[in-house]
């Protein structure tokens, strides 16, 4: 097949776009803050929920691309307004998130060193989720050694209002 | 220059099982979901343990410095080996200035792919090469 008609298809189905292109028409950050106990208490293989934000829901919108930001871009975040150190890569390479639709069916498996702009020479991990319930997706980390609840994951969601 | 949208993503493994060995084919683990050979795979990613230090099996991947001796193969449906032999090191993103692999959309049949080893380097029984599959369904 001509390869211009490889990219025809790739742009009309959302597959492809150029990476100085502009993602999306808003963007936000989310966090999850670690904790000493409770639902957010550092655990290998746990799951850590985002709460749930309708405007980042299927519903509201088309997420365009996830960034997630490491200590190298921003030292402290302020997610739920608590301080938090964000993390090195060497830790998030350790982690997982997963986006789910709503029947809680894993979409998309992303592990965060996908997301980490730093990591990739500037490149956006670039999405196109249509049909995500923002309080199903979730994080995982093998192995949380390093990580306290003076820790928290900082994501910057790029997205299209509907 | 374009790069990839994620549209569906799947984490594959492909893992040295029974014994190390230069040339021999090690099948990708299934996945329940992807078994129905009716995903349209159009990019891929690999990573190393620099990348992804264990998968969500809690298989420890490959490390960076076992990566070159590791290539790739995809068969689709027809048996057909699309991707074949490719050299993993240049499908890890951060080593190709953050752009993913694309290919023309095609079916893929999973645990028919597989990867070989062209040496065996320090790479020890039951690791994993850890693939990100982006796909979309023939529907979408």
């Amino acid at each position: 097949m001509d390869v211009r008609k490889v990219m025809s298809v790739y742009d009309a189905k959302h597959m492809a776009m150029p990476f100085g292109d502009i993602v999306a028409q808003k963007y936000k950050s989310v966090y999850i803050p670690f904790s000493a106990t409770g639902t957010y208490a550092p655990l290998n293989g746990k799951t850590y929920y985002f709460r749930p934000d309708p405007e980042l829901d299927f519903r509201n919108c088309i997420i365009k691309g996830i960034q997630l930001v490491s200590i190298d871009e921003e030292q402290i975040n302020l997610g739920w307004g608590e301080r938090k150190d964000n993390l090195p890569i060497t830790t998030l390479c350790k982690g997982i998130l997963y986006i789910s639709n709503t029947q809680r069916e894993v979409i998309a498996t992303l592990p965060f060193h996908n997301l980490i702009r730093f990591a990739n020479s500037g490149k956006l991990a670039m999405t196109y989720f249509t049909e995500q319930i923002w309080q199903n997706c979730y994080v995982e980390f093998a192995d949380m050694v390093g990580i306290t609840q003076a820790n928290g994951l900082q994501f910057n969601i790029f997205y299209d209002e509907r | 220059m374009n790069n990839l949208i994620i549209k569906r993503s799947q984490l594959a493994e492909a893992q040295i099982t029974g014994s190390v060995a230069v040339g021999k084919k090690y099948n990708f683990l299934e996945i329940p979901n992807l078994s129905r050979n009716n995903i349209l795979l159009f990019g891929f990613e690999v990573y190393s343990a620099t990348q992804l230090s264990n998968t969500p099996n809690g298989n420890a991947v490959i490390t960076a410095a076992n990566i070159p001796n590791v290539v790739l193969s995809f068969r689709d449906t027809s048996k057909v080996e699309f991707v074949y032999q490719v050299p993993t090191f240049s499908l890890i993103r951060a080593n190709v200035g953050g752009f993913v692999t694309m290919i023309t959309p095609r079916l893929i049949n999973l645990t028919d792919s597989y990867i070989q080893l062209t040496a065996a380097g320090t790479i020890a029984v039951d690791q994993v090469l850890a693939v990100n599959l982006y796909y979309s369904l023939p529907t979408e």
